[in-house]
């Protein structure tokens, strides 16, 4: 082999330093980027380097490839995924090239796979985003129109010195409360997160939740077990015997932990899969059982009695755990209350039937009992109808729980179920039966499977089925709707003003009065609660009383100009128009409001008005509120487009931070800053400190008086730096010492440094928390050492559930849900929203984004087709005489947009199915699939009063629901979609000269 | 073959689990991102993911490959851009983040070349009438690293070899010329062309991880666990007991006799239902087909799979399920490093 | 001056190396291109070889595609007497020349010692083609300052590559034997 000269080794070594670049060079927007212009020099970290040798040849070529300059562990900080993986970043001539698993996991037990390696192919590239396309690192103003997409660069401190003019201008009018954040569903539990939440409540902005707006909040879950989230390490869901993976699509949006499921099946357990699509997560299925879509109730409700009769039902398991023997008043389909037994009798008392002594007991472990346990001193019925005389004199029959359930399962026999899901009764009692004889039965159901108006229905009954089982709180059986391990070090810094003062006594004693003081001694003496609850309680008072709340459905209810719209959707479910609900939950403090329209929107990261349905009355109504739109992010999004300033904020890569923090695995992940902050980019920590310090500055200079914020809190500008800053303890550049001070005031996971995770990446947790996150406490068992299995705090310990029966509940006696026939769980049929059209429109979250992130970058959208699609059943997309591939017309009531449809056999017929998180300016007239979804609120979930009936952030409110809408679907000629094009044929190089059949034979010679 | 290939000290192979795939495409952008982010590769990826049954990546690959179904060369064709592998499309994006929203007539994001057909174009569409039969599954491919390697045997140069210490397939880029022989004469169409460098490109096995005994990437960054390294002597390790000891896993069309080094466990499926939406007793994905596609050993494999498994079912012992579980993901990897000596 | 019009033959799929070429284009007995005019004009040192052939199919541009092939020609001479042609050379008997390529500006050195050995390289700074495709046919001209062997041996044989048939390597058109330079 010859021997390259010096002058083609210099060619080589230049030709792998341009690959290196290519991806970021190519990216080239023409908007500022300025961090392509100079290549960064290695920063200290860690991370040996590994360099080649000489280029004697083409295989050193390659070996060049695989060397680097630098290591440094990283994650996907502020991505919205429910994974979090460690990746080592290899950085090379100062740019992230690539990243790969760490992969250092290990086995939580013997019997169980270990997490390796985790990861996604987003994250693989996620380089692709960083140096991406809508990258954009400089600050920058508005100078056309809101949406005129004119920006001109301008310095950091003119940015930030007019953005803090305007706020107090702003807030001096309309007050701080109407600064709106939206809350998510980007973040982290680092510190540049923390920066964005505690400028926002030192301001007395307002927190508006978007969790059940999106329609990812486990409402029905908060309903029957007290609260929205919950679930132990997936390693546990290998030990199942029977998992049902039930409006989940693992493999597609929980990619990392997915082969627990597969490899359970090796391990002996039978997999379930429920969905009218043939998914992913199907293609792997022992059953997989196709319901219509919006049926799955009636589903549960079929399984529930087939179990119940199956003679496998735990009816020790349901007289201690569930309400099933509570008993009912049936003339007021109310609990039997202690305030109707006797004079000054607690109306939290509830009561069972004492089979033994035949008379009403009771029940421990309710709302209004002095006693927390579940144990069972006496046989309570599960069925019966009994005679109670009140005190009054009057005498009632009530009945149990279980006799009421019982009643309403004897709707759903094989048969009805059949009809009503159009699966066949052999499909359902094969699954139904197997279900009763596992022992161990895992459920699966998404964030996602909230998204029908009726999902809180559909989540009650399949918490039913495991319910009879004994299967909850139990190794290798329960359900995961996604608990966290609770960064207690978050909640807490949020509130820091000064050091010292830690953790769950540092937010007690900042938020609670006397007489919250008085009742947590009466409950810590009397032990009614169980340790843990007196945080949970503590966390919900405090949010009450320090936060300025709401919810994003709420707002856009008050100022989108939709409810004529949400009213005549909602007529399609009950008979009261939904401003009563509103005005009823207003006047009885069920819900909070903002003061008014929000007048000052700071957005970062999240997408809110690509998200947002009926988007045409975002834009038209709700947006032009705004007196001041701030997009902090790292990208120009859909929303950054329409905001008046833009402050770039630094990548994932580019600064340090902790991914949020799911439970599905045991250990923290840290995100290190690989390289510095691109371009002009700063981390959020850094922005919110500038912008804190200019706003003080301002307020002193103008003597600001102090501001009253949504009535609850007073809010002093004056001071906002200093309460920032905690008095100067955190400077501008301090992100590492916020994130290391969140770490060492998180108790489960004290004692790490920042100095370990840059080596390392991960760290174990040794609990999942003891503070004052209203998510996953419930496991004292675990201390970091084997599979977490969720919930035992009740059915081992037998304390009672943070519900008002205390039990695991299906019985609701609140008066709306009488009203609406929804006190037990019932099926009720989707309502097709948008109007009466063949096609319900079901989405799915992305394989390959998370919402609008990696969205529109080339290398993954090569990977599709590069277009929206939506997926059509080929069957029914023949009948309608659209090619796969073709635009096609997708109208109802709301409107009409243009979408490509694709062919599959995988789909419903039925159904128009799409995953989703497309970004409008994706679609011919910048107008996607949000601009037909109505987002039907259900009123009930305003309801307030007893127990988990209580409006909280991340817990229980109003949101919004997407699965219902119909859709109509027809051809439209190609030429009218290429019309709306600005340029429908500039601009495009000419398709190669092989416009050609593939087959090449015949022009041969 | 008409060359003579010295049979290689060690054979280097790969064991693919299909029941364990997730259509994720991490592997493909594993590779993509580590090796092929040039101008001249940009439309290739070493590895990819197809959906089955589908065209698959490039176009009609098992139609247009270098060999019969009795294993003789036969002539090939040569995959173009735009129909068989899909052109590395650009995009607008430029033009459409400064698209002002008020104005009537927007450019919307979109491949420029107004593609028809793409490397995962037929993602999910699969066959069969919905809901009985309808199916597919995932198809990770890769070079296979044959025994006979029918793109070495397609060079007039000799530019093609097969690495005596651990039977990985080169294309010497120093010696290529680019007559492309060799990316029509592969059956799997596993061999490209590097459109700017004019010369073959192909898998190397992540030659240089490899040598350092560190899992190619595709094997080492799947998330679905479904991928086992390691070499074909090696009785103790993962390789050994799935192809040789359990016969689970099985190469790709061996019918074109070429002795692919990256085997297959054949996938399972849910049943069929009948017209009344009962369960059959048979799986969704026909055995003819899978027959198809590995040959008749598909169904001894099958039947070892379920065998194995029902002995788990039962609560007993099974190696063939441990093993696959990969209980300890480390183990899944069995590579010497330190082959190459560094000058 | 000389000038000939040259019958050309298809170069036989059978003698390539490897198990694929020979069976794969076994059918392949019909030259692309059947005939070209060759004209060699010698000016002291200077050479001036001009090929020019019928071609209804130009294909010069294969940049960014998979699938092409540029139409080429190639002009070679003997470095040692009783170098095989068909073979381009031998062990120890190579022959050289030029090679143009339609998709490329300047010609490539090229010698080989036998099938499958061929070299390219940059030919000689002052050596050139130019080459212009009109009215359905190819005129490539090479010049070339000082070519030894040719001076010496004064033979050459010739190949042309047809892009739009898939000819490259040994799929190509060729002289049926060294032709006499002048």
């Amino acid at each position: 082999m010859t021997q390259p000269n010096n002058d083609q080794q210099m060619d080589r070594r230049r030709f792998i330093k341009l690959s290196g670049a290519s991806l970021a060079v190519a990216a080239g927007t023409g908007l500022p980027m300025l961090h392509l212009r100079s290549a960064h020099a290695s920063v200290p970290g860690t991370g040996q380097a590994k360099t080649s040798g000489k280029l004697n040849n083409w295989e050193d070529l390659y070996r060049d490839r695989w060397t680097w300059d630098k290591v440094a562990k990283g994650s996907h900080g502020w991505a919205n995924c429910r994974s979090h993986c460690e990746w080592d970043l290899f950085v090379k001539n100062g740019i992230v090239v690539r990243e790969e698993q760490t992969a250092t996991y290990e086995q939580s037990e013997s019997a169980v796979p270990d997490f390796n390696p985790r990861g996604c192919q987003k994250g693989a590239c996620y380089t692709e985003v960083m140096y991406g396309p809508s990258r954009v690192t400089v600050p920058m103003k508005r100078v056309g129109d809101r949406g005129s997409n004119k920006w001109e660069k301008i310095s950091w401190d003119d940015a930030i010195d007019e953005i803090a003019h305007k706020m107090i201008d702003i807030a001096k009018v309309h007050g701080p409360s109407t600064i709106m954040q939206d809350l998510g569903p980007n973040f982290d539990h680092g510190g540049s997160t923390l920066g964005r939440f505690k400028f926002l409540m030192k301001t007395g902005g307002t927190f508006s939740d978007m969790w059940a707006e999106i329609g990812d909040l486990c409402v029905g879950t908060a309903m029957t077990v007290g609260f929205a989230h919950t679930g132990g390490t997936a390693d546990e869901w290998f030990l199942s015997d029977y998992i049902i993976v039930w409006m989940m699509n693992p493999a597609v949006t929980q990619m990392s932990d997915a082969h627990f499921i597969n490899e359970a099946k090796y391990n002996g357990a039978e997999l379930v899969v429920i969905d009218p699509h043939y998914t992913a997560t199907a293609t792997h299925a022992d059953q997989w059982i196709p319901p219509e879509s919006g049926t799955d109730a009636a589903l549960g409700l079929g399984v529930a009695r087939y179990i119940w009769e199956s003679g496998h039902a735990d009816w020790d398991f349901v007289k201690e755990q569930t309400d099933f023997p509570m008993l009912v008043r049936t003339d007021t389909q109310q609990f039997l209350r202690g305030s109707d037994l006797e004079e000054g009798g607690d109306r939290l008392q509830l009561y069972m039937w004492d089979t033994g002594a035949q008379a009403l007991y009771a029940a421990t472990g309710c709302e209004g009992g002095d006693n927390p346990k579940l144990t069972l001193e006496i046989d309570p019925a599960i069925e019966g109808s009994f005679e109670v005389t009140l005190k009054d004199g009057q005498s009632v029959t009530v009945k149990t729980v279980g006799t009421l359930i019982k009643e309403q399962l004897d709707h759903f026999s094989l048969k009805e179920t059949s009809r009503i899901t159009k699966v066949s009764e052999e499909q359902i009692r094969v699954f139904a039966d197997g279900f009763a004889k596992a022992k161990r039965p895992f459920l699966l159901s998404s964030w996602g499977s909230n998204r029908f108006v009726h999902a809180d229905l559909m989540y009650r009954t399949r918490i039913l089925c495991l319910a009879l089982k004994g299967a909850i709180g139990k190794r290798g059986a329960g359900f995961s709707t996604g608990g966290f391990f609770d960064m207690g070090g978050f909640g807490s810094q949020l509130q820091q003003e000064h050091e010292g003062l830690y953790g769950r006594l540092a937010m007690m004693a900042g938020v609670l009065d006397g007489d919250d003081l008085f009742n947590l001694v009466v409950d810590i003496v009397k032990q009614r609660k169980a340790p843990e609850m007196y945080a949970h309680d503590m966390a919900s008072a405090g949010e009450k009383k320090v936060v300025c709340r709401s919810t994003m459905a709420n707002e856009y209810y008050n100022h989108q100009g939709i409810k004529e719209t949400l009213d005549k959707e909602s007529a399609k479910i009950y008979k009261r128009p939904l401003e009563d609900y509103h005005k009823e939950a207003g006047e009885k403090g069920w819900k909070e409001d903002m003061s008014g329209p929000p007048k000052i929107f700071f957005t970062g990261g999240s997408n809110l008005i690509r998200r947002t349905n009926q988007t045409g009355r975002m834009l038209d109504t709700f947006w032009p509120k705004i007196d001041l739109a701030v997009a902090i992010d790292k990208r120009m999004s859909f929303t950054a487009m329409h905001c008046d300033y833009y402050l770039p904020a630094a990548g994932w890569y580019e600064k340090s931070g902790i991914k949020y923090t799911m439970a599905y695995t045991p250990y923290l992940h840290y995100c290190d800053a690989a390289v510095p902050p691109l371009g002009e980019s700063k981390d959020e920590w850094e922005i919110h400190w500038m912008l804190s310090k200019r706003i003080q500055e301002l307020a002193k200079e103008q003597d600001l008086p102090v501001m009253d914020a949504c009535g609850k809190i007073e809010v002093d500008w004056k001071k906002l730096h200093d309460q920032y800053s905690s008095h100067g303890l955190f400077g501008a550049k301090d992100i590492e010492k916020v994130t290391q001070t969140i770490l060492d005031d998180s108790p489960n996971i004290a004692g790490v440094t920042i100095a370990e995770l840059k080596e390392k990446g991960i760290a174990k947790f040794r609990s999942t928390g003891e503070n004052i996150q209203p998510t996953n406490q419930y496991n004292p068992d675990w201390d970091g050492d084997g599979v977490l299995t969720s919930m035992t705090l009740f059915t081992k310990h037998k304390y009672r559930w943070p519900t008002y029966t205390g039990r695991v509940q299906f019985y609701i006696d609140h008066p709306w849900f009488i009203e609406a026939g929804e006190a037990l769980p019932v099926h009720k049929a989707s309502p097709k929203a948008g109007g009466d059209y063949p096609f319900q429109m079901v989405s799915c979250h992305c394989r390959w984004s998370v919402h609008t992130t990696w969205r529109d970058i080339p290398l993954l959208l090569r990977l599709q087709r590069g277009e929206p699609v939506m997926y059509v059943n080929v069957d029914e997309a023949k009948k309608l005489g659209i090619p796969d591939g073709d635009f096609a017309e997708l109208y109802n009531d709301l409107g009409t947009v243009y979408m490509r449809i694709k062919h599959t056999t995988m789909v419903r017929p039925g159904v128009a199915y799409y995953f989703h998180a497309w970004d409008p300016t994706q679609f011919p007239n910048h107008k996607n699939y949000k601009w037909l979804t109505p987002g039907i609120p259900k009123a009930l979930h305003m309801a307030g009063g007893d127990g988990q009936l209580h409006f909280g952030i991340n817990h229980f409110q109003l949101g919004s629901y997407v699965q219902d809408t119909r859709i109509g679907i027809r051809v439209v000629d190609q030429s009218v979609v290429a019309a709306t094009d600005a340029r429908p044929d500039a601009g495009r190089p000419a398709v190669g000269q092989s416009q050609k059949p593939f087959m090449l034979r015949e022009t041969r010679a | 073959m008409k060359y003579n290939v010295p049979t290689p000290k060690r054979q280097v192979a790969m064991v693919l689990d299909l029941n364990k795939c997730l259509g994720c495409h991490t592997c493909s952008v594993a590779c993509k991102k580590l090796w092929n982010s040039d101008d001249g590769t940009d439309y290739t990826y070493w590895n990819n993911v197809e959906t089955m049954p589908g065209k698959g990546y490039p176009a009609q690959w098992p139609q247009t490959g270098g060999r019969t179904a009795t294993g003789e060369v036969k002539q090939g064709e040569l995959p173009n851009l735009d129909n068989a592998y899909g052109r590395a499309w650009t995009f607008n994006n430029k033009a459409v983040l400064a698209t002002d929203q008020a104005s009537k007539k927007k450019e919307w994001l979109r491949p420029q070349e107004s593609p028809t057909w793409g490397p995962n174009w037929d993602e999910d569409h699969g066959a069969g009438q919905y809901p009985q039969e309808n199916h597919y599954f995932y198809l990770p491919r890769l070079c296979n690293h044959c025994e006979k390697p029918a793109c070495l045997d397609a060079c007039p140069r000799q530019s093609i070899y097969k690495r005596e210490e651990d039977g990985i397939v080169l294309v010497d880029q120093d010696k290529c010329h680019g007559y492309r022989f060799c990316v029509e004469a592969c059956p799997y169409k596993k061999v490209y062309f590097d459109h700017q460098r004019q010369v073959a490109a192909k898998c190397i096995f992540c030659m240089p991880r490899v040598e350092e005994g560190t899992a190619p990437a595709c094997a080492r960054q799947c998330p679905g666990r479904l991928r086992f390294v390691g070499y074909r002597d090696d009785k103790d390790g993962p390789i050994h007991k799935l192809v040789d000891k359990y016969k689970v896993a099985l190469p790709l069309h061996p019918e074109y006799g070429i002795g692919p080094n990256v085997f297959y466990v054949p996938p399972m499926s849910p049943p069929k239902l009948d017209d009344q939406g009962r369960p059959l007793d048979e799986m969704r994905i026909s055995m003819s087909y899978l027959e198809n596609m590995f040959g008749k050993a598909v169904h001894g494999a099958m039947d070892t799979l379920l065998a194995e498994r029902d002995k788990r079912r039962q609560e007993q012992p099974s190696e063939l399920m441990d093993l696959l579980i990969a209980y300890d993901w480390n183990e899944s990897f069995k590579l010497d490093g330190k082959t190459r000596e560094v000058i | 001056m000389k000038k000939e019009t040259v019958k050309l033959m298809t170069a036989p799929a059978g003698m390539q190396p490897g198990g694929y070429v020979m069976k794969a284009y076994a059918d392949r007995v019909n030259p692309a291109i059947e005939a070209a005019q060759l004209e060699v004009e010698n000016a002291g040192q200077r050479w001036r070889i001009q090929l020019r052939w019928a071609c209804d199919k130009p294909l010069s541009t294969v940049q960014g595609e998979t699938d092409l092939f540029p139409d080429a020609c190639a002009i070679f001479v003997p470095t040692t007497a009783g170098a095989p042609w068909i073979t381009m050379g031998d062990k120890g008997k190579a022959v050289e020349g030029l090679l143009w390529r339609a998709d490329q500006e300047k010609p490539m050195g090229i010698r080989a010692e036998g099938m499958g050995t061929m070299q390219r390289s940059a030919a000689q700074d002052d050596w050139s083609v130019k080459a212009a495709w009109s009215e359905g046919y190819w005129t490539v001209t090479f010049q070339a300052n000082g070519w030894a062997a040719l001076k010496q041996h004064q033979q050459v044989a010739l190949a042309i590559w047809r892009g739009s048939a898939q000819d490259r390597g040994g799929l190509k058109s060729v002289s049926q034997g060294w032709i006499a330079a002048v």
